[in-house]
């Protein structure tokens, strides 16, 4: 019995030693805005002051799109009809939505909203204006408008292009007549692979709102945001709006779904109703388990005598009980007396 | 093979699902920028090669973009000097090569006309150019060295191209050297009288002449001392030909000119003759006349415009056209409103005046007005701006709301909105709490109401209610307010309640069947004296002990002996065994019944059984 009290005792600690050291240790997921690594958004979290949304819905409940302002950036699962629905509601009535990516899910979006536009997701290279290697290419010519106030360069990190085949979508900007699409990836350029100055920066009205189409959403990462001013486009965009981080299309690791799961059980807790009941309940378990103990030994002394009365009912219970007293009294002094 | 089969299709299955990871790696969203490798050779080659080939090709423009480009060059801190000190000494020499090319056309022009001083002049600037370019192209080599030995890059191509800059050159001086010749020949054989520079003059009636009106000019072409009849001469105004005339068997020409309606200050005027081959004359050029055109610009003066203008009401703009001072009666003007185009006219006094409504909201929120004239004879075009801001007023927004909301109640959400010209009707009003969202809209009066019921399932918590207000009127600001409140579920009461209220119960439940024993103990002590035994109604609570004093009472009836206070129930029994003899053995089974259930925890329903046998069985026998 001891054996298992202490054993159930020790998993119970290490548990909640594990869950701990889970909870503390950051993220290291791919444009996790809990991230503080190389390849989070934690910058780009305190630039923005952004809110995450884990579900497309929470979009139903912006009431000033006007003022909003929605990342969207490396979509990995898919937009579905009801998703894309929602999305373009809320662009009709006024927000601004970016939506960045490169190898991802975002096309899926662009078809459902019948944008004429599309990510290659093949890899832009350019082999003179770079950032230390060919895939870090700089983007400087990048028009004058008010996206891109104060915008001089960029700089991409493993970026694609975007295919537009329409002329109601604005090219914001483009890179370099050196760049090419590096299709088969050998860092070369090849016979068939496109060449010069191709679109990654665009932008196009619906309804009301401005939907901007970026084909690196790496830029926004902590290692990438201070480079050239890829802040300012993420200044530009956010200026004046409420912000909200698109968390519901990636692909988490088990860790950050289980430091989400511990924050989703502590934000229970931290309820009124549930801190209270929880406070109270261990309070009275607590009162009952030493009531019960002291019970327990009072019933052992009961049955003590008890014992006694079965094989002399005739004596008295409350001398018993006197004597007890005093045997204990007596016994507890001279214990006070060898010490 | 079915085994094959199978163990094909699983791995075939497996590739599938780890097809994204492997497009994942292979094309991977980013890498870490700080540990990223560099690349081997600088990309400043390809760039340097590239403006030297547009410099070849003498895109100038285009090398000094290039060069203008290199601040986006990644270049590491050591090589930077070299690198700026490339690119400074390649745009220096751009630009010469740029002056070179131009002074070199001028010169071309010049002696195309005959203007050989002139020529002469830009060849003396020409040279020193030249000059300046070869030092340039030097120091640019020796830049290029140093450059490709830092970078260690292969020096050929580099080679190549600053051989075919100083091809470029070459030209150059070559062409400086060929137009010299020329200047110097066409000299010489003036000098020497094989070539005749001849002499064209013209001369106008006036130089001072209203817009679009019409001169006489006079020319004279000779060549020494002879003239030079039925040549072909032609006039130029601006720079551009305008009208060609031929001489007469005088060498001279009269013609009219009708001088275009432009209006500007001056124009110029003169002549140029061009002779055939075969004719030992080179081309003149005469002197340049200038014209002075006569013509008024009218003012516009804007007397009266808004300082803002808000949509739906009506605003003046007034203004006059005067020209010098005169009122312009009855002229056409053009008003033009961020685009839209009216026509009207100047009163009888030289007044206009319009009145201005806005019923959309144009996308720059500023209205521009432009007030235009349209030319006329001597009376040049006018245009006055203005630039109008929309006016945007922010509406005062109240909003009453409890402080206190209880889940499951209903509550009400009352407001008014207004501006300075009163309430702000048909308002679209968004309630927002937590994730409920209440949309109405304001009345005639601008005054909302929303009544909420919060569901049960709502947390208890402080909470900000937002209400945002949205104006049917584009100048009428969107507003936000928050106030905060704090929701109270019942069960926030009522849930800590229940782990207390368990153990209470039990506890008290606990309480009262120990009260219970007490008073069952407290009745069988005091229904053991004598004094409860005397008692005709002795309630015990015990079902046995209650028998044990039934059949007590039948055995005192009987024998006429009741226990004393003093004697336990056993004592009893050993008193009274000699005198019921016959009953001794089951009233003492009685009584050991009786004892525990008095001392003991409890007796179960067997023992009940016995007794009640035990005591039916006494009663019977003490009847016989």
């Amino acid at each position: 019995m001891k054996k298992a009290k202490i054993i159930t005792l020790t998993l119970t600690f290490s548990t909640i030693f594990m869950l701990t050291i889970a909870y503390m240790m950051p993220s290291t997921d791919n444009y996790n805005p809990e991230n503080p690594f190389w390849n989070g958004l934690k910058n780009l979290k305190n630039i923005t002051n952004a809110t995450q949304i884990t579900s497309t819905t929470q979009l139903k409940q912006i009431i000033d799109p006007k003022h909003t302002a929605i990342l969207i950036l490396g979509p990995e699962k898919p937009f579905t009809p009801q998703e894309t629905q929602t999305i373009k509601e809320i662009l009709e009535k006024g927000a601004t939505i970016l939506v960045a990516d490169d190898f991802g899910q975002a096309n899926t979006l662009l078809k459902q909203l019948q944008i004429q536009c599309k990510f290659t997701q093949h890899l832009l290279v350019d082999p003179v204006f770079y950032y230390k290697n060919r895939k870090l290419p700089k983007i400087f010519h990048i028009k004058n408008t008010t996206w891109t106030k104060n915008v001089e360069e960029l700089t991409l990190n493993y970026a694609t292009t975007l295919n537009i085949t329409s002329t109601e979508i604005e090219i914001l900007a483009n890179s370099s007549e050196y760049s090419y699409i590096d299709i088969n990836m050998n860092d070369q350029w090849d016979q068939g692979e496109p060449k010069g100055s191709q679109p990654i920066l665009a932008q196009t009205r619906i309804g009301k709102g401005n939907l901007i189409l970026l084909s690196d959403p790496s830029i926004f990462i902590n290692s990438m945001i201070n480079k050239s001013d890829n802040t300012q486009l993420l200044k530009n965009i956010a200026k004046g709006k409420t912000v909200y981080l698109d968390l519901s299309h990636y692909k988490t690791t088990p860790h950050t779904k289980l430091k989400t799961a511990i924050q989703t059980t502590l934000n229970f807790i931290y309820v009124p109703e549930a801190k209270y009941t929880l406070v109270a309940a261990t309070t009275i378990i607590t009162l009952y388990a030493t009531r019960k103990t002291k019970e327990k030994t009072e019933k052992e002394e009961v049955d003590e005598i008890e014992e006694v009365l079965k094989k002399h009912p005739n004596w008295n219970r409350k001398i018993l009980e006197k004597l007890k007293e005093w045997r204990e009294s007596f016994g507890t002094n001279r214990t006070t007396q060898n010490t | 093979m079915k085994k094959k089969t199978t163990e094909t299709l699983i791995v075939l299955l497996i590739l599938l699902t780890l097809l994204p990871q492997i497009y994942a790696y292979i094309y991977p969203p980013h890498i870490n920028p700080e540990t990223a490798p560099e690349e081997e050779t600088p990309s400043i080659s390809i760039l340097l090669a590239h403006a030297l080939d547009d410099l070849t090709a003498q895109n100038f423009t285009e090398t000094l973009k290039l060069i203008n480009n290199t601040n986006h060059l990644h270049i590491p801190q050591n090589y930077k000097y070299i690198l700026t000190r490339t690119t400074e000494l390649l745009r220096q020499l751009t630009d010469t090569l740029k002056q070179i090319k131009e002074t070199l056309r001028e010169t071309e022009t010049l002696i195309e006309y005959g203007k050989l001083k002139d020529a002469k002049a830009k060849l003396n600037e020409t040279e020193l150019l030249l000059k300046d370019a070869n030092y340039t192209l030097k120091e640019v080599e020796n830049a290029v060295n140093q450059l490709v030995q830092t970078l260690k890059l292969s020096s050929n191509p580099f080679k190549e191209k600053i051989n075919e800059t100083k091809n470029l050159l070459n030209q150059y001086t070559q062409t400086y050297l060929n137009l010299k010749q020329t200047v110097d020949e066409v000299l010489s054989k003036i000098e020497q009288g094989t070539l005749i520079q001849p002499n064209l003059t013209i001369s106008t009636n006036t130089t001072k002449t209203p817009v679009g009106s019409t001169i006489k000019i006079h020319g004279n072409l000779t060549a020494s001392n002879k003239t030079l009849p039925n040549t072909t001469i032609t006039i130029y105004i601006n720079e551009q030909p305008y009208k060609t005339v031929q001489t007469n068997e005088n060498g001279k020409f009269e013609t009219e000119l009708k001088l275009p309606t432009i209006y500007i200050p001056t124009i110029t005027i003169y002549a140029t003759y061009k002779p055939r081959e075969t004719e030992p004359y080179i081309p003149a050029t005469s002197n340049t006349i200038k014209i002075k055109l006569i013509y008024q610009t009218p003012t516009i003066t804007i007397l009266n415009a808004p300082e803002k203008i808000r949509p739906f009401k009506n605003y003046t703009i007034e203004g006059e056209i005067q020209l010098n001072n005169t009122p312009l009666a009855n002229w056409p003007i053009n008003i033009t409103i961020n685009q839209k185009n009216i026509k009207t006219k100047t009163s009888s006094q030289g007044y206009f005046k319009y009145t201005i409504n806005i019923t959309t909201e144009p996308p720059t929120h500023i209205i521009n007005i432009q007030i235009s004239t349209q030319p006329q004879k001597t009376i040049s075009s006018a245009t006055a701006k203005i630039t109008i801001p929309i006016e945007y007023i922010n509406p005062q927004i109240t909003v009453k709301t409890p402080k206190i909301i209880i889940t499951g109640i209903k509550f009400k959400i009352q407001g008014t909105v207004k501006t300075e010209d009163g309430p702000v009707k048909n308002a679209a009003i968004t309630i927002k709490i937590g994730s409920k969202i209440i949309t109405t809209n304001t009345n005639k009066d601008g005054a909302f109401t929303a009544k909420i019921v919060l569901p049960l399932s709502t947390l208890s918590r402080k909470i900000t209610v937002t209400i945002f207000l949205a104006p049917e009127e584009f100048w009428i600001n969107t507003k936000t307010v928050k106030i905060q409140v704090t929701i109270i579920n019942p069960i926030t009461i009522i849930a800590p309640l229940i782990p207390i209220l368990i153990p209470v119960t039990n506890t008290l439940k606990t309480k009262r069947k120990e009260e219970a024993k007490i008073v069952i103990e407290k009745e069988i002590i005091e229904t053991v004296t004598p004094t409860a035994a005397r008692k005709k109604e002795v309630k015990a609570k015990h079902p046995i002990v209650a028998l044990y004093w039934e059949t007590l009472e039948k055995i005192h009836d009987k024998i006429g002996v009741y226990p004393q206070p003093s004697q336990t129930l056993r004592e009893y029994l050993s008193q009274i065994k000699e005198r019921i003899k016959s009953i001794a053995e089951k009233f003492e089974k009685l009584t050991i019944l009786t004892e525990k259930a008095l001392y003991a925890e409890k007796t179960s329903k067997q023992d009940e059984k016995l007794a009640k046998e035990l005591h039916e069985n006494i009663i019977e026998e003490l009847k016989q």
